[in-house]
């Protein structure tokens, strides 16, 4: 779709390109300088409003037309700037001065994929101006006067290829890394030579990697089951202090292991109502885990229940949960990536920052699961001091 | 021969332990890269397998350092990885790994024959330099 667009808008500005050019052309010829500089002007209006960049040379190559959209990708400041001053900008191995002059030459067009200039990525049309192959049949084919390039930004859509391969990167690492496991001890236990203790740490081991993989499947179809909207939730009614309570409990060996105070406050009269159990049992765990994973030795993660009580008796009444960790924090500009599906993966490259924001798909399909029930979900957090993470659910009587 | 292995997945650190241990290996471990430089340091390890992907520094940089170091430039590493893209396994050999070997695809029975080759193969170019 975005490519016929490209085409379009490329044909478009060609053909208006190719009739200024002619005239440009013609007016040389005729020394009629006053109205080529009008007609220039005319065209440049033609494709300033452009967001892809424009730029049109003339037969000798010099640059006649530049729009906005061009100068800004490029970095060029010059009133006129020169062929020198266009090329610089290229990538040297392009051999762009080359490919323009063959498009002339031959008189085809050429397409340049996946150009970084800048930190940006574009893809670049080159077309021939005046180009008559594309005249009706009873019209005079005009003669090439020229060459235009078109600079199409795909920096957005690189990044959110780069981000799907990232993920498929993630879903990979996170599934081999237990089956890994699973294969390796079942070798050892075939082989000769392990003790009785050892075979028993590998059995233990192929049950627990086994165990992993089965919650890390029913991620992945969790998160499918968000994207399309088809998270069914089994609602009954619950006690959500005790289903806290019951997740905090679960964590304790976790949190004790790597010397974390886990601590849970519990409001009173929690009223009962009605909300899936097990999936919010499940988002809970999810919020958890995350903080007990970016909290180092000593620190401290406090689960809080709670009701808001409000002035106003028509305001519908909300629990609200909070868990609250002094961890290694989530940069800024990683904050409103947590929640999306892509947003929480690891890549190869990644900082410390960058890991402490990854989450697996754990916090998606949270929000997935909170939203369902008509809730909120929010992250406030500072680097070096610590993350919380709230989330509300309505007190219905569904 | 002591082997230092690092890597954040406690399942396959338990695994290539219970191995080598069984090969007469003496084995250390590490669950992230700064342990593992400073077990490197300190330990003088013969031998280093180093996870690709780490919680705090990447394998990669964790390498560099390690060859880097005149202490420790000379224990050969091998890198662990979930990935096999040519890329990655070129980049890690160009920073110095004595192999790259695809966790998934190693029997662990075979690391002892891996570490006997390349220790035998480091010991037979000790003035192997980086390429400037």
């Amino acid at each position: 779709m975005t490519t016929a667009i490209a085409l379009l808008t490329t044909t478009v500005i060609f053909f208006c390109a190719s009739i200024l050019l002619l005239i440009k052309s013609i007016t040389d010829k005729n020394k009629l300088k006053k109205n080529n500089e009008n007609e220039k002007n005319n065209l440049v209006s033609v494709i300033s409003s452009l967001s892809d960049g424009v730029i049109v040379l003339d037969i000798k190559l010099n640059p006649w037309a530049i729009n906005d959209a061009a100068r800004s990708f490029l970095k060029i400041t010059k009133e006129s700037p020169t062929l020198e001053d266009v090329l610089i900008t290229f990538p040297g191995e392009l051999n762009l001065e080359e490919k323009l002059k063959e498009v002339i030459q031959f008189d085809r067009t050429a397409t340049l994929h996946e150009v970084i200039i800048n930190e940006k990525t574009f893809q670049v049309y080159i077309n021939p101006v005046g180009d008559g192959k594309n005249k009706p049949l009873n019209e005079v084919a005009a003669p090439i006067t020229g060459v235009s390039l078109l600079l199409k930004d795909i920096t957005e859509e690189k990044s959110l290829e780069k981000m799907q391969e990232d993920f498929s990167h993630s879903v990979v690492h996170e599934l081999r890394a237990p089956v890994t496991a699973i294969k390796d001890s079942a070798s050892l236990m075939l082989a000769d030579g392990l003790g009785e203790d050892d075979k028993k740490k590998m059995l233990n081991l192929i049950h627990d990697q086994a165990k992993k993989m089965l919650t890390q499947i029913s991620s992945i179809l969790d998160a499918a089951k968000v994207e399309n909207g088809k998270l069914i939730l089994t609602k009954t009614s619950g006690d959500i202090g005790k289903v806290t309570q019951d997740e905090v409990s679960l964590f304790l060996p976790e949190a004790k292991k790597k010397n974390i105070t886990l601590i849970a406050e519990i409001g009173n009269n929690l009223p009962l109502f009605s909300f899936d159990n097990v999936r919010i049992a499940q988002a809970i765990a999810n919020i958890i885990s995350n903080s007990l994973k970016y909290t180092n030795a000593n620190g401290v993660v406090k689960v809080t229940v709670d009701t808001n009580e409000t002035e106003n008796p028509n305001t519908l009444k909300s629990v609200i949960i909070s868990v609250t960790d002094n961890g290694i924090g989530i940069p800024l500009e990683k904050q409103n990536m947590l929640f999306t599906k892509f947003g929480g993966q690891l890549n190869t490259s990644s900082s410390k920052e960058t890991q402490a924001a990854s989450s697996g798909l754990g916090l998606y399909i949270t929000k997935g699961i909170i939203e369902a029930h008509g809730g909120k979900i929010e992250i406030h957090s500072m680097v070096g001091k610590g993350t919380t993470t709230t989330f509300s659910l309505p007190i219905s009587s569904q | 021969m002591k082997i230092l292995l690092v890597d954040d997945d406690e399942a396959l650190l338990t695994v290539f332990a219970t191995t080598l241990k069984k090969h007469g290996y003496e084995v250390i471990t590490a669950p992230n890269g700064q342990g593992g430089l400073e077990k490197a340091k300190t330990e003088k390890p013969d031998f280093i397998f180093l996870d690709q992907v780490l919680p705090d520094i990447q394998g990669n940089e964790v390498l560099k350092t390690l060859k880097d170091d005149l202490e420790t430039k000379m224990i050969p590493v091998a890198m662990l990885s979930n990935f096999g893209q040519n890329e990655l396994i070129q980049k890690a050999i160009n920073t110095g790994a004595a192999d790259y070997i695809l966790k998934y695809l190693i029997e662990p029975d075979d690391l002892d024959a891996k570490i006997r080759d390349l220790t035998k193969a480091a010991q037979a170019q000790p003035d192997r330099e980086q390429p400037l």
